[in-house]
């Protein structure tokens, strides 16, 4: 009876999660197919699942819309900067709120939170300005600088070094450990899923950003992927096809990234109520 | 000691980003003015221009993608063939809505292009800062200026849109015209004719509605609209003998009985679900490409997506939208402006580039290649868009109904004021608002968001 009973739950425990794979997966295959479709099958209603015939022809023209390479090699290049960038940041500001005692330090810890508050298109403007006075326009330096740095990142990573003992901190001190190597190496260690949540949000961030590519960069050379999504619409309609097609090829290194460090992921999310 | 060691790192981090930065391509393609203080901040926009000689870079920001930006480059690169001396770098900047952002935030740091394609609702702003370039001195210069064939040659409705106080500050460039799609076999087997008035219109439109699986809700719609309809709710307001906006006195008409009248019409049709928003299809062509909708109102910009997108078996054809009062058409599309911002000789180089962009040839190439129209008539007769008007017809009416064309009004803050008024109408066609009231607030909102954008 017993037995009979853990079966149901385990056969229940897998109907339940295969419906949620198939619905967090159905969007996917979609895009997939509709990457394979004709123009004219796209929109269909009711909706039609397969095409006619595959169409894989949609992936030659998307690749060919854009300088794929050089496109790809910069979102390469300003996502390896940021998330590099945001974590020595975050590292730094999220071990000195959570760990050193220093004169203000509530005020200044409100300050910044508060700063989570103005919405970043805002700052579009503002920013811009800035770097167009540095002379820094259509430079990767003003594609990464804005973005290495994140309130919310250092909130999350305080979180997780608040909650480490400070009894470990000052035995560190005790035994002649510098704050830098105890960061280093005890900090980072015992907090690494949730590093590695910040690394891999600011990553898919960072290689999905759109608008301030676009708006910093002013040649082909600079480019980043996401920005080759224009090519597809105009204001009298998009391809959905050779659209579907560049962005599967854009989001497959994201996935990869996704599925090498998921383990990570899964301890992440389960410790801080997170997910990207 | 702590806080050198976070300077120290930070100064790391810049140092290594700028080595990077350094390492990686160079920043060509710089827009426009590297800025020359005697030059960009006063600019010289009235005096009469320097003859070209020397090398010149210009800069020419666009929001077309795919085809579109291939013709641009195509007849970019024969201008550059054609004038060793200036190099042109064209860049595409995203969707409008991402260029004209960017443009705001290039103008805020002083390094606009040297031109730009701009909606004229939007160039006003750039006219009243004087950011863009008046062009009559080299549009009245004998050497490379206009003939008075080329300014009989381009319709008067093209040329005032570019014109503010009786200065020119730009050119029209990618035009295109509303139109009413129809399906022609819909129409045959019902034996209707095509609608030229309101009242044929809503006939058609309610012969034309079907309930194929009987379940209350229409499977063909007789019209589907824009989603945007009601921001582009001009040539209604029109053809009732009204208007939305005065350009001179910055008055709104939004409360009239004109505009009451025409959103009653509309709004009957929307009611009697015989008419219908694009909603999840976004474009009205899409229903019917797919024989679920009897008609349409888009642009004639759709056109290419027809051709490649229209179901095997259905054929469609476009009409004039049917008048009432006024038979008046309207025309949409960009122009582009020079900025003022650039040195002399880029501001005469982009002139000529911008010549050379809407000469006949060229306005016909990027017609015949794009889905707008071309900006001169004589663009007729040229031996490459005769071609395409033999084989697309529906590219005829632009030009069959120029004389009745207008195109939308320009003030600062139009756009928000014409917001203003979507926003009631969407309510007032979902239902969830009567017209009295909807029109009262669209009139004060209206009002209220003319005068911010006036201020600001």
């Amino acid at each position: 009876m017993d037995k009979l009973r853990r079966r149901f739950a385990k056969g229940a425990t897998y109907v339940i999660l295969f419906a949620g794979a198939a619905f967090i997966l159905l969007p996917f295959v979609w895009m997939i197919l509709t990457s394979l479709k004709p123009a004219n099958e796209v929109l269909l209603m009711p909706p039609k699942w397969l095409p006619s015939r595959f169409q894989w022809e949609n992936y030659v023209t998307a690749f060919q819309s854009a300088p794929f390479v050089r496109y790809f090699c910069n979102s390469v290049i300003v996502t390896v900067l940021i998330t590099a960038g945001e974590l020595l940041t975050t590292l730094l500001a999220a071990f000195a709120f959570a760990q050193i005692p220093f004169r203000g330090k509530q005020a200044v810890f409100l300050l910044l939170v508060a700063t989570m508050m103005v919405p970043s298109d805002i700052l579009i403007i503002p920013n811009f300005v800035t770097l167009a006075n540095f002379g820094w326009i259509d430079t990767y330096k003003a594609l990464a600088l804005p973005w290495c740095a994140s309130v919310f990142s250092i909130f999350l990573l305080r979180q997780q070094f608040a909650s480490i003992p400070q009894d470990y901190y000052k035995a560190a001190r005790m035994d002649g450990c510098r704050d830098l190597r105890y960061l280093f190496t005890i900090l980072v260690p015992m907090s690494r899923p949730t590093i590695v949540s910040i690394a891999l949000l600011k990553i898919i961030n960072s290689w999905n950003a759109y608008l301030w590519p676009l708006i910093a960069t002013n040649s082909n050379e600079m480019r980043t992927l996401p920005v080759g999504l224009a090519f597809f619409s105009t204001e009298a309609g998009v391809k959905y096809n050779t659209l579907m097609a560049f962005s599967l090829m854009i989001i497959l290194p994201t996935l990869i990234v996704y599925l090498l460090t998921q383990k990570y992921i899964i301890q992440g999310v389960s410790k801080t109520g997170l997910k990207g | 000691m702590k806080k050198f060691l976070a300077s120290l790192l930070c100064g790391l981090l810049l140092l290594s980003l700028g080595a990077c930065g350094n390492s990686g391509a160079q920043p060509s393609a710089a827009p426009s003015t590297a800025p020359d203080p005697a030059e960009s901040t006063a600019p010289n926009n009235t005096g009469s221009p320097a003859p070209q000689e020397e090398e010149v870079e210009i800069t020419f920001w666009h929001a077309m993608s795919g085809v579109n930006e291939e013709a641009i480059q195509k007849i970019t690169a024969d201008f550059m063939d054609e004038h060793p001396n200036i190099k042109v770098t064209v860049m595409n900047q995203g969707g409008y809505r991402d260029l004209f952002d960017k443009l705001m935030a290039s103008a805020k740091a002083n390094q606009l292009p040297n031109l730009a394609q701009i909606y004229s609702n939007r160039l006003s702003w750039y006219v009243n800062k004087e950011l863009a370039q008046d062009l009559t001195a080299y549009m009245n210069d004998s050497e490379i200026g206009l003939t008075q064939a080329d300014y009989d040659d381009i319709p008067a409705m093209f040329m005032d849109d570019c014109i503010w106080d009786g200065k020119q500050y730009a050119m029209p460039f990618n035009k295109s015209m509303m139109v009413l799609y129809y399906n022609v076999g819909m129409f045959e087997e019902a034996g209707l004719k095509v609608p030229t008035t309101w009242e044929e219109w809503a006939d058609a439109a309610q012969k034309l509605t079907k309930d194929t699986d009987g379940d209350g809700e229409p499977d063909i719609y007789g019209v589907v609209f824009a989603n945007d309809l009601s921001t582009d709710i001009a040539p209604w307001i029109r053809q009732a003998g009204g208007r939305t906006m005065d350009e001179e006195t910055n008055e709104i008409f939004f409360d009239s009985p004109e505009a009451k009248e025409a959103i009653t019409f509309l709004n009957s049709m929307f009611q009697a679900k015989t008419a219908r928003f694009a909603g999840e299809d976004k474009n009205s062509n899409t229903p019917l490409q797919q024989g679920r909708a009897a008609m349409c109102v888009a642009s004639t910009s759709a056109l290419p997506y027809i051709e490649s997108d229209t179901m095997e078996g259905i054929t469609i054809d476009a009409a004039a939208l049917p008048g009432h009062k006024t038979d008046d058409q309207l025309y949409y599309g960009t122009n582009v402006t020079v900025f003022a911002t650039g040195t002399e000789a880029q501001k005469r180089a982009s002139w000529e580039y911008l010549k050379f962009l809407t000469s006949t040839e060229n306005t016909a190439y990027f017609a015949a290649q794009t889905g707008y129209i071309p900006v001169r008539r004589s663009a007729q007769t040229d031996p490459v868009f005769a071609a395409v008007l033999a084989e697309k017809p529906i590219k005829q009416l632009c030009f069959d109904n120029m004389d009745r064309g207008f195109q939308g009004t320009r003030n600062i803050g139009q756009i928000n004021a014409m917001d203003a008024l979507g926003d009631q109408l969407d309510l007032v066609f979902s239902g969830e608002k009567d017209l009295d009231s909807a029109l009262k607030d669209a009139q004060a909102n209206g009002e209220k968001a003319l005068a911010e954008a006036q201020n600001s």
